[in-house]
């Protein structure tokens, strides 16, 4: 069955069609919770959350997009309110002030490259899951999905100095997750 | 955040990595997925709208009050014209009515049963004279109208009716010598029904008869 009519025989509600699809994009959708959430429940719990939600929103689809990458915008955003939704007041983004990080211009220095490719993919998603919520969506979101930093601002709902200065002490934040998890080798 | 640290992660290796991240397929997430969905799909259908419930009660309230207030409005615009057209004229009625009513069963109040008495045949003789007079020209204008179709016979037969009655009616004739006993009787039967106070000043006289008052009218028969 092709994707298209998969997508169509869900939103009539067929069960063994959305039971297709949800084995199809269960991969990709439950490792962008896993990268989105603090452990393992949070990530099971925002994923079933998310999957409802989506059978219930696939009328609103329109075929000019691509499947996948509706759905990862649509988990992504469903991710960013989860975290919102459960503490509300720690997923405060508040504005850096700028001057602080002026000097930060090698950020993208591609010194050291093999330093942590020798971490597993587990390693990564630990790390991840180690940063405060509002830095583990800025990274995700930016660094991960790959989205321009106006998109980014819309789904977190945040200006966009506050979404640069939160990006940057995400990535500081990372890298210290990261050497503490190479230490461990 | 020192600002004198450098970045050394690859993004790139990073972004690769956690995006060919497999993690095993789970039946057990599919059955609390499809649960959820059933709930959700049956309770669709009825399930309502997210309401204000402020608004819905002060949205209920304005439908009352002015509800209330059109009632009321209707009410008091209908109010005097109902009391103009019911409450004017059976008032005057009753009070005519229940004046007599109370002054006689005194005895103190003959005279002024006595006086009522005479009031009341002077009412009688003009309603008489009315009723005649009106009877007399349907008679005459009946007349008329036969006499215009062609049916003469009838006319004056209706004519000669006509005079022979008034002739026996009317006491002051010359013909009021001819008047029967059983004629008498029966006029005055009938008119003794005729008018409503005849009727109550039987009554009256049937009251107090226990005081051995005479009423004047009684003495006619």
């Amino acid at each position: 069955m092709k994707e298209s009519e998969l997508i169509y025989h869900c939103i009539r509600n067929d069960r063994k069609a959305q039971q297709d699809l949800y084995q199809l994009y269960y991969a990709p959708m439950m490792a962008l919770c896993l990268r989105y959430s603090k452990n393992k429940e949070q990530a099971t719990q925002m994923f079933r959350e998310g999957f409802v939600k989506v059978f219930e929103s696939l009328g609103s689809y329109k075929n000019s997009t691509p499947f996948e990458d509706w759905l990862r915008e649509f988990f992504a955003r469903h991710a960013v309110a989860f975290l919102k939704n459960l503490r509300q007041e720690y997923f405060v983004t508040t504005t850096v002030r700028a001057e602080e990080k002026k000097d930060q211009t090698d950020l993208f220095n591609q010194a050291n490259l093999d330093d942590h490719t020798a971490l597993s993919d587990n390693d990564y998603i630990k790390a991840l899951q180690q940063l405060p919520p509002s830095f583990r969506a800025v990274f995700n979101l930016s660094v991960v999905d790959g989205y321009q930093p106006e998109k980014v601002s819309d789904i977190m709902e945040a200006g966009s100095e506050t979404i640069r200065q939160n990006l940057e002490r995400a990535r500081f934040a990372f890298q210290k997750n990261i050497q503490s998890q190479l230490k461990g080798y | 955040m020192a600002a004198n640290s450098t970045y050394k992660i690859n993004e790139q290796i990073v972004k690769d990595k956690l995006l060919s991240f497999n993690p095993s397929y789970c039946e057990s997430h599919w059955q609390s997925i499809s649960e959820k969905i059933g709930t959700v799909r049956t309770l669709s259908p009825i399930a309502l709208p997210k309401v204000n419930s402020k608004l819905v009660l002060f949205s209920l309230a304005a439908i009352a009050f002015l509800t209330i207030a059109g009632f009321g409005i209707k009410y008091l615009r209908e109010l005097p014209l109902e009391e103009k057209s019911t409450a004017a004229e059976p008032l005057q009625v009753v009070e005519q009515e229940i004046t007599p009513q109370v002054s006689e069963p005194e005895p103190q109040s003959v005279a002024a049963a006595t006086v009522v008495t005479v009031d009341s045949s002077e009412i009688k003789k003009k309603l008489l004279t009315e009723i005649e007079r009106a009877r007399k020209d349907s008679i005459e204008k009946a007349a008329k109208l036969l006499a215009r179709t062609g049916q003469k016979e009838k006319s004056d037969s209706l004519a000669n009716n006509e005079s022979k009655r008034m002739a026996v009616v009317s006491p002051d004739s010359s013909t009021g010598e001819k008047n029967t006993h059983k004629r008498r009787k029966k006029r005055r039967k009938r008119d003794s029904y005729q008018n409503i106070d005849d009727v109550r000043q039987s009554s009256l006289i049937h009251r107090s008869s226990d005081d051995e008052v005479v009423v004047p009218g009684s003495n006619q028969n």
